[in-house]
Formats: C-alpha cells, structure tokens, sequence
C-alpha cells in the first residue's frame, strides 16, 4: 500500500534516525534501506531526502564524512552521534505512544 | 553524468541560497553521485539508458521544492552570515570615517582658532557610529531583499528616525535620518553636492540654536567636512559590504 507523503513528512527524522542506528549509511543507501524494510512502502522523493539529513546533522543527531566505500567511489556516510542515538529512542517511544493511542481510537466501538 | 542531471542539480543550487561555495560544492557532489547511484541501480534493473535517465531524474523530484526544503535548513546559517557581515562592514566603514571625519573637523578648529575636543566631538562620534550601522544594515537588506524598493528602506530609515526621536535618543534618530538621506541621494552625481551642502545648513541651524558661540564660518566649514565625509563613507559602507559579501558567497 502506498502511503501518503504528508504522513511521512512528521516522521522522517524518526525513519533517517532509526535506520542510522543499526548502521552507517549514505543517502542513497538509507532509501534502498527504507525501501526494502518497509517492502516498498515508503517512496520519498529521493532529492527531499538530503535537506533532511543535512537538517539532521545541524542540529547534531547525526555527523557525516566523506570516505571511498568499497567499490572505489567517494560517499558521504552518515552515522549518528550519541545525542542523535538518545534522540531516536526518544522518538520511537513517541512513536509506539502515539500508534497505540491511534490504534485505541480507530478500533474503539 | 548526463547533462541532464547536471543540469537539475544546478537548478536546485541556484535556488537552495547554500552559505558558502565550498559547501554548495560539496551539496552538488553529493546530489550528483545520488544520480549516478539511481542510474546505475535503474541500469543494473535491465532499463535503456534513456529510460534509466528518466526514472532517476523523475525519482528525484522537484529541483524547487528541494531547493525550498535546502534554504530552510540553512536559514539560520545564512541569517548570522548576513548578521557578521554587517557588523564587520559598520565596525570598518565607522572606524575609517570617524577618524578622517575627526581629524579634518579638527583641521578646521585649529584653522578658527577653536579647541577641538569637547562633549558634541563624542557626540559626533555617536552619530557616525549609528550613522554608519544604519547605513550598513539598508546595504544589507537591499542584498538580503532584492525585492525590496530603495524607497521602502528609506521610509523604514525615516520611521527609525522619528522613533528615535520619541525615545529621546538624538543620535539614534540622527543616524536613521542621515543614512535615509544618504541613501536615496547615493549614486548620483547631484548626490556628492547636496550631501555637504545639506549639512552645511544644518551648520547654520545649529549655529543659530547656540546662539553664536562659535563664527558662523566654523560651523559651516566643520559641518560641510561632516557632509562630505559621510557621503564618501556611504560609498565606502556599500563597497566593503559588496567585498566582503562576495568573500564569503565563494570561500
């Protein structure tokens, strides 16, 4: 099911963070990433993704390097910093609290 | 690359309004090995190269609304840029032009025969200094606003000027009524003439407010040298704002 943009837009710093805590990434690997975890669900507009990270990193969730992956070309890899890492928890509590307390009222009677 | 990629990525760099070149570069270089990666993972999937092309520039989205979402996130970067600029270029413009003001006004008083330093002299000072940051910050926001007309500053200078007044801060309304004035006389020729004079009478007002207690000739002379050298300084504002403006839009 393809989900509307607007009800992403809230939640993508909780879907860059998440991500970026099981490993370092650049930005076309977090979409690939994205992708496939969420079996195609999630289809942002892969330019829109950038100001995202780079939002990210201004506030100091994350940290970014340029480094030669394996295959010889030049990424940019970002990974979160320890504030980022707390942040993430933080979000996904807010997350989990907030779909039970949607959860509770759509299947309420 | 194609040409078309580089071409969305130039659109959305010129939009973005990224501080400084090295990081528009960088910003450029990451968004294009985006592309690169989109073409080839569209290539790999068994598309043409024209259709791949197209997935990867369609998938991108749009170069505006990416640029928006980029100029958001630097806006406060851009907005202590401008800030520092601003301050670096009033401190330099005041500095300079307090001094040469000073030292021929002093010319002046030593040619009458006057003493030199006394109250209004730290007075003066007072008013090129927020003369100068007045000045400045309409350069500033003409660069920061180009939408804004010349006259739309102007009359913000002008109701600086009267709430100064109301304040009873008489430099402060001084420094807005001067720069308004400068401003909308900057650039033309006539300007370098009605600056000095402009001042030069109000030599003779407040010749007349003291009641004489300096020769008329003193008033006007030292007044003119003040008209001149403010309309020198306003050239000189506008010009370090440009350079280092520029400076800081390539470093």
């Amino acid at each position: 099911m393809r989900i509307d943009p607007e009800f992403l837009k809230g939640s993508v710093s909780l879907l860059l963070l998440s991500l970026l805590a099981r490993a370092e990434m650049y930005g076309y690997e977090i979409l690939q990433e994205a992708s496939r975890r969420s079996a195609s669900a999630f289809t942002l507009k892969e330019g829109t993704l950038y100001p995202a990270l780079h939002h990210l990193e201004q506030k100091g969730l994350i940290r970014a390097v340029w480094r030669t992956g394996d295959n010889g070309r030049e990424r940019k890899y970002y990974s979160l910093t320890p504030k980022g890492r707390r942040a993430a928890e933080d979000y996904q509590r807010q997350w989990r609290h907030l779909t039970d307390a949607m959860s509770a009222v759509l299947e309420s009677k | 690359m194609t040409r078309k990629a580089h071409a969305l990525v130039e659109a959305i760099l010129a939009q973005a309004r990224i501080p400084s070149a090295k990081r528009r570069r960088a910003v450029g270089r990451e968004l294009l090995l985006h592309l690169e990666d989109s073409l080839q993972g569209a290539r790999a999937a068994g598309q043409s190269d024209e259709e791949s092309e197209r997935q990867a520039i369609e998938g991108f989205g749009d170069p505006g609304e990416i640029a928006r979402y980029f100029c958001r996130v630097y806006r406060c970067e851009r907005a202590i840029q401008r800030v520092c600029v601003f301050g670096l270029s009033a401190a330099a413009v005041a500095v300079v032009t307090a001094a040469a003001t000073l030292v021929l006004q002093a010319g002046v008083a030593a040619g009458f025969g006057l003493p030199f330093w006394d109250r209004h002299t730290l007075r003066e000072i007072f008013d090129i200094l927020a003369t100068v940051a007045v000045y400045a910050a309409m350069v500033a926001l003409e660069r920061a606003f180009p939408a804004w007309r010349a006259w739309q500053i102007v009359l913000g200078g002008v109701a600086g000027a009267l709430a100064g007044m109301a304040l009873h801060a008489p430099f402060v309304a001084f420094g807005f009524a001067s720069a308004a004035f400068l401003r909308m006389t900057r650039g033309s020729a006539v300007g370098w003439g009605v600056a000095p004079l402009a001042f030069a009478m109000l030599g003779i007002l407040f010749w007349a407010r003291l009641r004489g207690a300096y020769p008329l000739a003193a008033g006007v002379a030292s007044w003119t040298v003040a008209g001149a050298a403010y309309q020198a300084m306003t050239h000189l504002a506008a010009r370090v704002d440009r350079k280092l403006w520029t400076r800081l839009e390539e470093g």
